[in-house]
C-alpha cells in the first residue's frame, strides 16, 4: 500500500481534490502552501506544541476501562480526549488552524458545526487569540445541542442559525462556503473535519495525528505490544483518521471506523456512506463516498448524534476503505444508548454520543476478539451536550 | 462551429444576452413556456439552471428555487428533457446547463455529453467542477462537440486565466463579485477592468453574471463583454407569479428591458 498521504492535486487515490467555486481555488492554494511553509517552521510548531501541552491539556490519558472490559469480555482502552480543554478531540485542529491563519494576516475565524463541539473548540480559540469568531450551525443542531450554543456566545462567537436544507452539519457547511466565499480575503475557513477541499483532509488529519501518535506510545508501554484493533467513530472522520494514521503502518492492527447506523442501515435512516455502501460523488470540494439518490441529489440523513450526521465521509478514509487498510461498520442509535448506559454506569464516564458508537463496536468485537483481544477506543468527547437527547430518548423530561 | 461560437460570432459588434432559469421551476411544467418567453424577449443563449440540494454557490433567491425544483421532482433528466421539448417546439436558442458537479457525475461525464447533444443542448457549465488535469467532464464534451464552460473570478490569477481558457470553449464566464449569486452588486469598473485583463490571456468570448439586475448594469457593462448573464431577478420575479403564464410575462418584460439597454 502506498503511504497515506494526498498526491499533487491533493487526491487519496481517486478521492479528495479541490472541488470548489473559481472565487475560492486560489484561497485554498495560499492555504495549501501556507501549511507546507508555516505549518513546517520550527517556531509554528513550538508555539503549537506549548498551547497543546498548557492549555488544551496533552497528553491526554490511555485509560484501562476494566469494568466495561469485563462486561464486554475483553481488555478495553479509551484515548481520553474527552479530558482535553473544551471537551474533545476537535481543539487539537482548531488550535492548529488559527495559528496559521493569525501568521497568514486573516482578521477572521467562520466555521461549521454540527454537535458543536468543533464550533466550541474554535470559539474558544478565538477568544484566546482575540479574532472575530462567526459559526455557523443547522437550527435542528442548535434545538438539540443548546449547551453547546450557549458555550459558543458566552466565549464571544457569533452563532448563525441555517435553516436551509435539512439544518444539519452539511447545511452549515454550505452557509460557511457561501461566507467565505465572499470574504475570502479577510476570512480564514477553520474546517472541523477531514472533510472539504485540499488541503483540509490532510491539514486536519496532521493536526489531530497528535492522538495516534501519543496513543501508539502509551499502548505500547502499558501492553508490551500493539493492541488488536483501535475503533473511532466517524461522521467526517477527523478523530478516526487522527488516531489511526499513526497506526496505519501497522498492518497487523485492524483499524475500525464506526459511522451512524441511525435507525438501521436498512431502514435507509442513517448517517453512514461507508458501511451503507453509498456511491462516489462531489459535495463540499471533495470527492468522496456520498449518500445521494438516483439524480445526485444529496440525502437527509438521520442520527441521534449531531456530530455525526452527516451524507459524505473524509476522501482518506473512502480511500483506506479501498486499500483494505480500515474497515467501516455502523452502530445504530439504540446500541448507542446502550452503550452509552454502560460507559456511565462501569467507567463513571460520560461519552458523546458520538463516541458512544465506537463504545457500541466495541462490544460486538469484544465477541469476536475474545477475552485476549486488546480494543483501543478514542473517546473523542464527553457527553455533557447529549444529556437532554439521552433523556428525551428515555422518555425522561429533565427540565421539570 | 458550435452552436455557441456561431451565435458569437453572428452577434459580434454586440453584448448578448443570457438569461438564466432553474429547470422544474416554479412549476414542474413551466420550462418550456418560460423559455419560449425568454426567446421572444430578445435573449440570445438560454442557461437552464440543473437544481441540488446542495447549492454552495447560490444566494437565497436560488437556493429557494432549487428546493422547489427538487419539490417538484425536477433532476438533470428534467432539464434535459425540457430542452429537447423546447427544440421540438422550434426554438432556435443555444441552450447552456449549469449547475454543481455531482449530479453531472451520478449521470455521468459521457452520458451526459451524448445526451446534451441529443437534446440540442449546446454547453455544460459545472460551478464546482473545475478544468482540472485530466479533465474527466472536458474530455467527455470535447467528444460530443458540447462546449465545456469554466467560470473566472475576481480572485483569479491571470496565469490561471490562461489555463482555465485552454480548458474551455464557448464562453468563459467572469464572475462579478466575491460572493454568492444574487446578493451584491457587481463594480463596473472592476468588472471592465477585470475583462481587460481576461482579453490579455483568451480570445474566448466573455459574458459577465451574478450581481447583475437591473438594465442599467447591462449598459454599463456591455462595453467590456460580449455577454451578460442575469439569474436572480428572473428567479425571484417567477417566483413572485402566481403561475406559469404570469412568470413567463413577468421575465419576459425583464428581458425585453435589458435588451433595449443592450443595444
Amino acid at each position: 500500500m502506498p503511504e497515506s498521504q494526498p498526491d499533487t492535486p491533493g487526491c487519496f487515490g481517486a478521492f479528495g481534490g479541490v472541488y470548489v467555486a473559481e472565487t475560492l481555488q486560489p484561497a485554498l492554494e495560499q492555504l495549501a502552501l501556507a501549511w507546507q511553509s508555516i505549518g513546517r517552521q520550527q517556531q509554528f510548531r513550538d508555539e503549537l506544541a506549548e498551547l497543546l501541552a498548557t492549555y488544551v491539556g496533552r497528553p491526554t490519558p490511555l485509560y484501562r476501562a476494566e469494568r466495561l472490559g469485563e462486561k464486554y469480555g475483553c481488555g478495553i482502552w479509551l484515548k481520553r480526549e474527552d479530558l482535553s480543554h473544551t471537551g474533545a478531540h476537535k481543539i487539537n485542529n482548531t488550535v492548529g488552524q488559527i495559528l496559521l491563519a493569525q501568521r497568514m494576516g486573516k482578521k477572521r475565524i467562520i466555521a461549521e458545526t454540527g454537535a458543536g463541539q468543533h464550533g466550541v473548540a474554535t470559539a474558544t480559540v478565538c477568544a484566546r487569540v482575540g479574532i472575530e469568531c462567526v459559526v455557523y450551525m443547522g437550527s435542528r443542531d442548535i434545538a438539540r445541542q443548546a449547551p453547546n450554543v450557549y458555550r459558543m456566545r458566552l466565549l464571544g462567537a457569533q452563532v448563525r442559525a441555517v435553516d436551509s436544507g435539512s439544518r444539519t452539519l452539511k447545511d452549515a457547511l454550505n452557509e460557511a462556503l457561501r461566507d467565505w466565499v465572499t470574504n475570502v480575503d479577510s476570512t480564514h475557513y477553520a474546517i472541523g473535519s477531514v472533510a472539504g477541499p485540499h488541503p483540509y483532509p490532510q491539514m486536519v488529519r496532521d493536526f489531530n495525528a497528535v492522538v495516534g501518535k501519543e496513543c501508539r506510545q502509551q499502548i505500547q508501554q502499558v501492553l508490551g505490544k500493539m493492541p488488536d484493533a483501535v475503533v473511532a467513530c466517524v461522521g467526517g472522520g477527523s478523530n478516526a483518521i487522527g488516531i489511526f494514521h499513526p497506526f496505519i503502518p501497522d498492518r497487523q492492527v485492524r483499524l475500525i471506523g464506526v459511522e451512524a447506523g441511525g435507525q438501521g442501515i436498512e431502514s435507509g435512516e442513517h448517517a453512514a456512506p461507508l458501511a451503507g455502501r453509498a456511491p462516489a460523488g462531489i459535495l463540499h470540494g471533495m470527492r468522496t463516498y456520498v449518500m445521494q439518490d438516483d439524480h445526485g441529489q444529496i440525502m437527509a440523513t438521520a442520527s441521534l448524534a449531531a456530530g455525526l450526521d452527516y451524507p459524505a465521509v473524509g476522501p482518506e478514509h473512502a480511500w483506506l476503505r479501498d486499500q483494505g487498510r480500515a474497515e467501516y461498520v455502523a452502530a445504530t442509535d439504540s446500541e448507542t444508548l446502550a452503550a452509552f448506559d454502560d460507559l456511565c454506569r462501569l467507567e463513571g464516564i460520560i461519552p458523546a454520543l458520538e463516541s458512544a458508537h465506537a463504545i457500541a463496536h466495541a462490544k460486538k468485537l469484544a465477541g469476536e476478539l475474545g477475552a485476549d483481544g486488546q480494543i483501543v477506543i478514542n473517546l473523542s468527547g464527553r457527553g455533557d451536550k447529549d444529556l437532554q437527547t439521552v433523556a428525551e430518548a428515555a422518555g425522561i423530561d429533565i427540565q421539570s | 462551429m458550435s452552436a455557441l461560437a456561431t451565435t458569437f460570432a453572428q452577434g459580434t459588434g454586440r453584448t448578448l444576452l443570457v438569461p438564466y432559469m432553474t429547470v422544474g421551476f416554479p412549476q414542474a411544467d413551466s420550462t418550456v413556456a418560460l423559455m419560449d418567453a425568454l426567446e421572444d424577449a430578445g435573449a440570445d443563449i438560454i442557461e437552464l439552471g440543473v437544481p441540488f440540494s446542495d447549492p454552495a454557490a447560490d444566494g437565497p433567491v436560488i437556493q429557494r428555487a432549487n428546493d422547489q425544483a427538487l419539490a417538484n421532482r425536477a433532476s438533470l433528466t428534467s432539464a434535459l428533457a425540457a430542452a429537447a421539448s423546447y427544440r421540438d417546439g422550434g426554438g432556435k436558442l443555444p441552450v447552456v446547463l449549469m449547475g454543481y458537479a455531482n449530479p453531472f457525475l451520478r449521470f455521468g461525464p459521457a452520458r451526459l455529453a451524448r445526451e446534451c447533444n441529443q437534446a440540442g443542448v449546446s454547453g455544460v457549465l459545472a460551478v464546482d467542477w473545475p478544468a482540472g488535469d485530466p479533465d474527466e467532464l472536458g474530455a467527455a464534451t470535447g467528444e460530443e462537440g458540447v462546449d465545456r464552460i469554466s467560470l473566472i473570478a475576481p480572485t483569479t490569477p491571470e496565469e490561471r486565466i490562461a489555463s482555465i481558457a485552454a480548458k474551455s470553449s464557448g464562453y468563459l464566464y467572469y464572475v462579478s463579485i466575491k460572493g454568492v449569486t444574487g446578493t451584491g452588486k457587481a463594480s463596473h469598473s472592476e468588472a471592465l477592468a477585470a475583462a481587460a485583463k481576461i482579453r490579455k490571456q483568451t480570445g474566448l468570448p466573455i459574458a459577465i453574471g451574478f450581481g447583475i439586475s437591473t438594465p442599467q448594469d447591462c449598459a454599463a457593462l456591455a462595453a467590456g463583454f460580449d455577454a451578460v448573464v442575469v439569474g436572480s431577478c428572473l428567479v425571484a420575479a417567477a417566483a413572485a407569479a402566481g403561475s406559469t403564464s404570469a412568470a413567463a410575462s413577468a421575465i419576459g418584460k425583464i428581458v425585453s428591458e435589458m435588451k433595449a439597454a443592450l443595444q
